[in-house]
């Protein structure tokens, strides 16, 4: 059994958005137009927060941090969030009735919600992520339907599942390859080497719930979020 | 009175929307009269012949004209409905077939990793060699319902979650090393 996680070294993005653009072609994310979007409604599983100060610019592409310990599922009345067994956080559309208690209780705003049927069936979607109907919370999902056709690619091959079989769409795109993706239980992986990386750090590490995306920076001001 | 007539139509509303519909479909009407049964009893062709694609798609497919003119420029040339077959395949078009089996849009079913596990077709499809023309059955949903509320746990019907997932709970226990997925994101994303 593995367990998914990613590092994002945040000394090598450059807040190009690739991650962005990647996340919502690859899930069907819906542009919810300039209305909706003025009343905060707008939707990004991976969303490029920005700090400007006099020094320099700052970025920190926050996907959904796939808590190990998350508080979003606790909350859910109708278990249509919870942590599958290898650590993704999902959420079921078809589940969900819509109450947004786990967007409450999410500490990192990685849970959206669907004001109105904003998208449509239509060519341009990728046909392997379900449009999402109005009235229910959507958040990012390790692209896990990226997983699945791995795994039946792998079983088609006769072999197991091996490192870099299955990527997200985010660390894809990266070009400077500021995203790693993999098996954090993998001691070999690339992903797990760097999570042990003394500058790695994980957002909202005093709330306990143990995120399974790192940050690397050498800046000590990244170390308070 | 008016609570009569409120409550009659309250329960002819329950009554109508009651079919959840997950994947029902009624007996279609077909562009041409396909008999299965011929097929697979007389000329004993597998399930697989015809829908190639379901040992290495998602879909199971649906034969392309010219795989059925295949056969149909000789055998049977002569009957009105192969007729109309070679129509088409003289226009160039394919066969507007009516789609009987629907998934959920929410749902994601690969027919691949099912011919993998050595699953039967009629597990799914029932005895579609008997069958002249195929309808799905969905089961009764009215009785099953009455059932639960009644305090008895009749089996899930045809198509539904609750069916799929006995089979995947059946098919772990009695198959050794099969590992059919429980876990919600294996099938909804």
């Amino acid at each position: 059994m593995a367990l998914w996680g990613m590092v994002i070294d945040l000394d090598r993005c450059t807040g190009c958005q690739a991650c962005v653009m990647a996340c919502k072609a690859e899930n069907n994310v819906p542009a919810v137009g300039p209305k909706e979007a003025a009343r905060g409604r707008i939707i990004s599983w991976m969303h490029v927060l920005r700090e400007e100060s006099e020094e320099r610019t700052r970025f920190l592409p926050r996907p959904c941090l796939q808590c190990d310990d998350p508080p979003c599922t606790k909350v859910c009345p109708v278990y249509a969030t919870y942590r599958n067994p290898e650590g993704i956080v999902a959420q079921i559309h078809a589940r969900c009735i819509g109450c947004r208690f786990c967007m409450a209780a999410c500490p990192y705003n990685a849970k959206y919600f669907n004001w109105l049927r904003y998208q449509k069936e239509g060519p341009g979607q990728n046909p392997d992520v379900s449009v999402r109907p109005k009235g229910v919370v959507e958040k990012c999902t390790f692209c896990h339907h990226r997983l699945q056709k791995a795994r039946e690619r792998a079983r088609a091959e006769g072999r197991d599942l091996v490192a870099g079989d299955y990527v997200t769409a985010c660390a894809e795109a990266c070009p400077t390859r500021a995203i790693t993706f993999g098996d954090l239980l993998d001691e070999g992986s690339e992903v797990a080497r760097l999570a042990r990386s003394p500058r790695a750090f994980r957002l909202g590490e005093e709330l306990g719930t143990r995120p399974k995306v790192f940050y690397l920076a050498e800046m000590e001001g990244h170390r308070r979020v | 009175m008016l609570g009569a007539v409120l409550l009659a139509i309250l329960l002819s509303l329950a009554l109508s929307t009651w079919s959840r519909q997950p994947a029902a479909a009624k007996v279609a009407e077909q562009p041409i009269s396909f008999p299965h049964n011929v097929h697979v009893q007389q000329y004993k062709l597998d399930c697989k012949y015809c829908h190639t694609e379901a040992r290495r798609s998602e879909y199971a497919g649906l034969p392309s004209v010219t795989r059925c003119m295949g056969c149909h420029k000789i055998t049977a040339a002569d009957r009105p409905e192969i007729q109309k077959l070679a129509a088409y395949a003289q226009r160039g078009e394919p066969i507007p077939w009516v789609r009987i089996y629907k998934m959920p849009e929410f749902t994601y079913f690969p027919h691949k990793a099912h011919v993998r596990a050595d699953i039967k077709c009629q597990d799914c499809h029932g005895k579609v060699e008997e069958m002249t023309t195929v309808s799905a059955t969905t089961g009764p949903q009215l009785a099953n319902d009455l059932l639960h509320v009644a305090g008895m746990r009749p089996g899930a019907p045809p198509l539904s979650m609750g069916w799929c997932l006995a089979c995947h709970r059946e098919q772990n226990r009695t198959k050794k090393d099969m590992k059919a997925p429980l876990d919600c994101v294996a099938c909804h994303h």
